[in-house]
């Protein structure tokens, strides 16, 4: 949450992205999903994980908005549509993300 | 000046571009049979769909673009669409999608923003209500070339944040975010030698033509499957030498 803090935009889109992958990565390993090192197959396991009852949100939306929001202004420099999401409003999901993800690993 | 298409060496030079309304008609028609090719039947699925979506938003124009135009899709590779306004819903899609909305493409051109007038050239239109004509027009009658310093800024940009990404020690991760910095910087060096940087697979063969060594063999290392976190950080520290020289 750092970059949230800092206010370095593309650092918190980056970071919170990346968070919220490496959660989902997680949870989906010990489930025996391979999510072959591809955004839209992290995207899809969380929502299959969410399908199973074992995510407590469907994150796959918010992680492919945020995926093209970093892409846009990595690329293009693009102020950012998150499409009403607030930074720190993603920040709460990331954080529950990996709160589950610890709670999965213990 | 001369025009962008006449200076890639390693490009598909568009012999003589002609933007009148039956020209362009054809090149549409020639885009989408050329899009069809290109794609795997999923991928066609999308496209349609994407079409589809646009329109009903009220998007006026849609460009398959990126390495899938080039023909030059590697594992790592999005499918890139290229709309202007509003941008369709894609988040239910598969594949990995980039689909970049913008409501002004003359701008972007004015702007020195290189990413449309690579649709432009390379892309496939896939359906255009005559704005993509008349930026097009625009390029060859101006021959406006990208800015080279709105890609040497996004390059220090990225780069301090695959550093930042690489510190957490996970080579994994950090992957993607030095190789969108090393391209960002390799197409800077090609804008600024009036060099049209193609798709991220086709930079290093630009860059070792124009002498770009070390550059090319740091972006192919990137590009591999599981570079190790040393391979990176040396990536990383070339990067921030050529961007430092300016």
């Amino acid at each position: 949450m750092s970059a949230v803090d800092e206010g370095s935009e593309l650092g918190a889109l980056t970071f919170l992205h990346l968070a919220l992958e490496a959660a989902v990565v997680s949870v989906a390993e010990g489930h025996g999903i391979d999510t072959k090192k591809r955004h839209d197959k992290k995207a899809k396991a969380a929502h299959d994980l969410y399908e199973q009852g074992v995510m407590p949100e469907d994150f796959s939306g918010l992680m492919r908005l945020l995926n093209q929001a970093r892409k846009d202004r990595t690329y293009e420099g693009e102020e950012p549509d998150l499409e009403g999401h607030s930074l720190e409003d993603i920040g709460r999901s990331a954080t529950l993300a990996v709160e589950t993800a610890e709670g999965e690993a213990r | 000046m001369n025009a962008p298409t006449h200076s890639s060496p390693l490009g598909d030079p568009i012999a003589v571009p002609r933007t009148d309304p039956a020209s362009w008609k054809a090149r549409i028609s020639e885009d989408r049979q050329r899009a069809v090719r290109l794609q795997t039947p999923a991928q066609r699925r999308i496209t349609k769909i994407l079409v589809r979506r646009t329109r009903a938003c009220g998007g006026i124009a849609l460009a398959l673009t990126g390495s899938t135009a080039r023909g030059k899709r590697t594992s790592w590779s999005d499918l890139d669409y290229y709309v202007v306004g509003p941008r369709p819903h894609f988040v239910d899609l598969p594949e990995d999608l980039d689909v970049y909305a913008t409501q002004g493409p003359m701008d972007k051109l004015w702007e020195g923003d290189d990413f449309i007038q690579w649709t432009l050239l390379f892309g496939c239109i896939l359906f255009d209500s005559g704005v993509l004509r008349e930026v097009f027009e625009e390029l060859i009658d101006s021959e406006v070339w990208p800015d080279p310093q709105r890609k040497l800024s996004q390059a220090i940009e990225a780069s301090e944040l695959a550093a930042s990404v690489l510190s957490l020690g996970d080579a994994d991760l950090a992957r993607e975010q030095v190789s969108i910095a090393l391209s960002h910087v390799a197409r800077w060096l090609l804008l600024k030698e009036h060099v049209f940087p193609l798709s991220r697979s086709e930079l290093p063969a630009q860059l070792r033509q124009f002498g770009h060594q070390g550059l090319a063999e740091a972006l192919e290392r990137s590009l591999s499957p599981s570079p190790t976190a040393n391979d990176l950080r040396s990536c990383l520290t070339l990067a921030s030498c050529l961007t430092a020289e300016t």
